[in-house]
C-alpha cells in the first residue's frame, strides 16, 4: 500500500462531467486504487494543475 | 409519500465545521433524511464513538461502496439486520481487547445487533499515520494481507457485515489532539480509519467500518462538544456496531434481484461541503448529470463551486438551506420561483 501524489495538467476542453474519468485514467496506472481525491487546484502560467493524492495497492490480492 | 433519494457526503478528516469530529454531523443528516425521504450517507457521519442512531430513512454505507453506489455500479438492499464480525488486531493489548468484547455483548444484550464472532489477525495491521499532507489527515497500513486473511475467515463462517478495530500507535502528536479536542484541528487518525474500511469494501464487498483501538486519554476541562462522543466511553465500537446492525447489502450491478431497495439511478442530488468537489462520488454525481448541494461547512480544503463549470451546481449557506432545496425538488417547486430577483423567461429563437 502506498501513499502518492499527482499534479495533473487539465486540458482545457475538459468539462467536469469528464474530469472523473481523466483522472482515473491517469492514476489507474500505478495500481489498484483504495482511495483518491483532488486536495488542491493551482493556476501555473495558463494552467489549471489538479493536486490529487491516492492511496494504491501495488500488487493484486486473491 | 414523496422522496428525492439524496446522497451526503462529508470527507473524513478534512475538518469540517459540521462532520469533522465525532458523528456531529448525525443532527444534519437526520434533517436532510426527513427532507429527502431517502438519505444515503457513510459512517463519518453517522459514528459518534459511543453514540448513533439509526433512521429507516438513513442507508449506512462505507465510503468505498458509496463511491461505487455513486458510479452506478451497486444497488443497495435493506436488509432487517445484518450478522456482524468483528477483525481485532493483533496488536490490540488484552485490556483494550477485553473493553471491545464487552461492548460487542452490551450491544447483543441491550440492543438486540446479531454479533456472531470475531477474529484476531495472524499478524499486527500496521498501521502508519501521515503527515505528507500538511493539514490533512492520511495515512496507510503496512500488512494489508492479514486483514483480508480475517475478513475472508468470518466471511465464510456466515458473516454479512465486518466491523474492524485495529490499534493506532500511542506516539502521537499531542499538539494536534489536542486541537481537535478543543475544536480547531482535524481529526488526524481518521484518514486511515477511511483507508482501512474502503480497502476491506474494495475486496471484501461487504459493508463495512472501522472503529480505531486507543489508549485511555486524559480527562480534558474545556473539550468541544463536538467530540465529547469519543469521550464517554472506553471504545469507539457502539457506533460502527449500530451503523451496521441494519447496513444495506451491497447488490453487483446489473442484477436480477428484484429485492434491490434504491438504484443509483434513483439518486437526484448530492450534499457536500463547498470546499469539498474533488472527490470521487461528487465527480461521479457530475458525471451523471445530478444536482451538487454545495453546503458552506469549513473545513482545510478548497475545492469549490469556482473551479467547476457544471450548471447543476448549487451554493448553499447551511444545512438547513440545503433541507429546503431538497424539499423544494422533492415537491417539484422550482427553487428559483422561491428567490428573488425572478427573472423573466428567455426568447429561445428557433433553430432549424
Amino acid at each position: 500500500m502506498q501513499s502518492m501524489y499527482y499534479e495533473l495538467p487539465l486540458p482545457k476542453d475538459i468539462h467536469a462531467k469528464d474530469l472523473r474519468k481523466f483522472i482515473i485514467g491517469q492514476i489507474a496506472k500505478k495500481g489498484e486504487i483504495i482511495r483518491w481525491s483532488i486536495y488542491d487546484i493551482v493556476i501555473s502560467g495558463n494552467k489549471k494543475i489538479l493536486k490529487i493524492n491516492a492511496l494504491v495497492l501495488n500488487k493484486i490480492l486473491n | 409519500m414523496r422522496i428525492t433519494p439524496t446522497i451526503l457526503v462529508i470527507p473524513t478528516g478534512i475538518g469540517c465545521e459540521i462532520g469533522g469530529f465525532a458523528g456531529d454531523a448525525l443532527p444534519s443528516a437526520k434533517l436532510l433524511a426527513s427532507a429527502s425521504g431517502c438519505l444515503v450517507t457513510h459512517p463519518n457521519v453517522m459514528n459518534g464513538g459511543s453514540l448513533s442512531e439509526k433512521d429507516e430513512r438513513i442507508f449506512y454505507v462505507e465510503g468505498y461502496s458509496l463511491d461505487r453506489f455513486a458510479r452506478a455500479e451497486i444497488g443497495l438492499k435493506k436488509v432487517n439486520q445484518q450478522k456482524i464480525g468483528i477483525i481485532f488486531d493483533k496488536n490490540i493489548e488484552n485490556e483494550i481487547l477485553l473493553r471491545h468484547l464487552q461492548v460487542a455483548d452490551a450491544c447483543i444484550a441491550t440492543l438486540g445487533v446479531d454479533i456472531a464472532s470475531y477474529v484476531i489477525t495472524d499478524e499486527p495491521v500496521g498501521i502508519v499515520i501521515s503527515e505528507e499532507l500538511s493539514g490533512l489527515s492520511s495515512g496507510y497500513v503496512k500488512n494489508p494481507d492479514t486483514l483480508i486473511k480475517a475478513g475472508k475467515s468470518l466471511i465464510n463462517q456466515g458473516i454479512t457485515a465486518i466491523a474492524i478495530v485495529t490499534r493506532f500507535p500511542d506516539e502521537i502528536d499531542v499538539e494536534n489532539v489536542n486541537l481537535y479536542r478543543e475544536g480547531n484541528g482535524i481529526d488526524f487518525i481518521a484518514g486511515v480509519e477511511a483507508v482501512i474500511s474502503h480497502f476491506i469494501s474494495k475486496y471484501l464487498k461487504v459493508p463495512c467500518a472501522h472503529a480505531p483501538a486507543l489508549a485511555p486519554i486524559d480527562l480534558k476541562v474545556n473539550l468541544d462538544p463536538r467530540a465529547a462522543a469519543e469521550e464517554i466511553g472506553y471504545t469507539f465500537l457502539p457506533s460502527v456496531l449500530i451503523g451496521l446492525s441494519t447496513a444495506p447489502d451491497l447488490i453487483d450491478l446489473p442484477s436480477f434481484n428484484d429485492k434491490i431497495t434504491i438504484f443509483p439511478n434513483e439518486i437526484e442530488s448530492i450534499v457536500v461541503p463547498s470546499g469539498a468537489l474533488g472527490g470521487e462520488a461528487v465527480l461521479a454525481c457530475m458525471e451523471r448529470d445530478l444536482n451538487v448541494i454545495a453546503v458552506k461547512n469549513e473545513g482545510v480544503l478548497d475545492i469549490s463551486s469556482k473551479w467547476f463549470d457544471y450548471q447543476k451546481l448549487f451554493t448553499v449557506q447551511n444545512f438547513f438551506e440545503a433541507a429546503g432545496l431538497l424539499i423544494a425538488i422533492r415537491e417539484g417547486i422550482n427553487h428559483k420561483s422561491i428567490q428573488r430577483p425572478l427573472k423573466s423567461i428567455n426568447n429561445c429563437n428557433l433553430r432549424y
